[in-house]
């Protein structure tokens, strides 16, 4: 199999790790965060919203960390064409 | 409605098809060329020749709302209207070359005709609560507000950064957008599936021009019409999650050009992250300032041909394509 095309579908891999692990921080988020329940409004207001954007936050961070290590490992460290 | 959209589907790819040319043929009377930066040869060719798929795309819209009810009308007219200014914003860049940041903040006006239209008809353009697999309706409220003009304005700066090789836009928008007809037509939403039927037909009419060796390019007119045009479908017809599964290798790119340069910069003032040999492989620069894009990733350090990675991007479209189905099946089954 030629490099770009396997390269192609590891990139697919990942992409669909990516979805798995969003659909799942939304699960979180919405039947877990959502659900506490906090008596101050303002208090259960900036909970939800400091905890789901730190979900998400988290989820860029290993989205990115993702990306660069599968780029210095399987990418950038193959043999050059030589033309 | 079905042989409404087969008509109005058949002649956004006439119109396309025979603008193509005729638009190509005064951008070169005109001087108002790009080069093919990924050839040897470096030719010439004219450019900012979407303005058929726009062109393609009013006719079709045009049609429908003619043949269509009043629901269908009122959604098609705020469809046209979002293109149309993102298709305006497009031209401008490509006569008056803006920068990044400027370009990104005026696509972000794109949204404003679905809000205006959403507050004059609020039961036909409805906003608010996307829904996803298992969860159903999100609970979004003033997050999807915040979010919103990004949801317009980011399929169409996605598409965008992505449209770097010969025919990848139409090919890879027009594998999403069969997506998210499919995907449509799935969940039961037909008009969303006969809006998607004209976006696909204007994009297969430009695929022969486009395509590797390119004789036209879209330039921005091109491509932010068209990622606008899907931002906005799935927004009026409560795609979104489908679209931005199937619009996944473009959200990929555009997180990492981004990421890696800290902001939204005009591409000819960002590190090459590929470059040329002679005999026409692309190749990774090896530039640790270069963004790690995804043809960098594609062409790897052993290099491909530029028609050789653009079926690798196909490739992974397929794969998002088929993500996207698989969460409208679970969606309806919800």
């Amino acid at each position: 199999m030629k490099g770009c095309n396997r390269r192609a579908i590891e990139l697919s891999g990942i992409i669909g790790v990516l979805w798995a692990l969003l659909l799942l921080i939304l699960t979180i988020i919405d039947r877990g965060i959502l659900a506490v329940q906090i008596g101050d409004p303002f208090l259960r207001g900036i909970f939800r919203v400091a905890t789901s954007f730190s979900l998400i936050g988290l989820w860029l961070y290993v989205w990115w960390n993702i990306t660069i290590y599968y780029y210095r490992r399987r990418v950038a460290t193959e043999r050059t064409s030589g033309k | 409605m079905f042989e409404m959209g087969l008509i109005a589907s058949a002649m956004t790819a006439l119109t396309t098809y025979i603008s193509t040319p005729l638009i190509a043929r005064y951008m070169r009377d005109k001087e108002h060329i790009g080069i093919d930066v990924h050839k040897p040869s470096r030719p010439k060719v004219p450019t900012s020749c979407g303005l058929s798929i726009v062109i393609g795309l009013s006719t079709g819209c045009i049609l429908v709302a003619l043949g269509g009810d009043y629901v269908l009308k009122v959604k098609i007219i705020a469809l046209l209207s979002s293109m149309l200014i993102a298709a305006a914003v497009g031209l401008i860049d490509d006569f008056k070359v803006l920068s990044g940041t400027v370009k990104t903040v005026m696509t972000l006006a794109t949204i404003l005709p679905i809000i205006v239209l959403s507050r004059m008809y609020p039961d036909i353009i409805v906003l608010g609560r996307p829904e996803v697999p298992i969860i159903g309706r999100l609970r979004l409220t003033i997050i999807y507000w915040l979010l919103l003009p990004l949801a317009i304005a980011g399929p169409a700066n996605a598409v965008n950064m992505l449209e770097v090789l010969n025919g990848v836009m139409p090919i890879t928008c027009g594998l999403a957008t069969f997506g998210m007809m499919l995907g449509a037509a799935i969940l039961g939403r037909w008009d969303g599936a006969i809006a998607c039927a004209l976006l696909l037909s204007a994009l297969m009419a430009y695929l022969p021009y486009n395509k590797y060796p390119a004789k036209v390019f879209s330039g921005d007119v091109g491509s932010l019409s068209v990622g606008a045009m899907m931002g906005a479908i799935a927004v009026i017809f409560k795609l979104e999650i489908i679209a931005m599964a199937a619009l996944s290798p473009h959200i990929m790119n555009a997180f990492y050009v981004i990421a890696f340069v800290r902001g939204f910069k005009e591409h000819r003032l960002i590190p090459r992250p590929t470059k040329v040999l002679g005999d026409g492989t692309i190749i990774d620069s090896g530039d640790p300032k270069a963004p790690i894009t995804l043809v960098r990733m594609l062409a790897g350090r052993e290099g491909a041909k530029e028609n050789e990675i653009v079926k690798a991007i196909a490739i992974i479209e397929c794969s998002s394509v088929l993500i996207a189905l698989l969460l409208a099946l679970l969606t309806s089954i919800r």
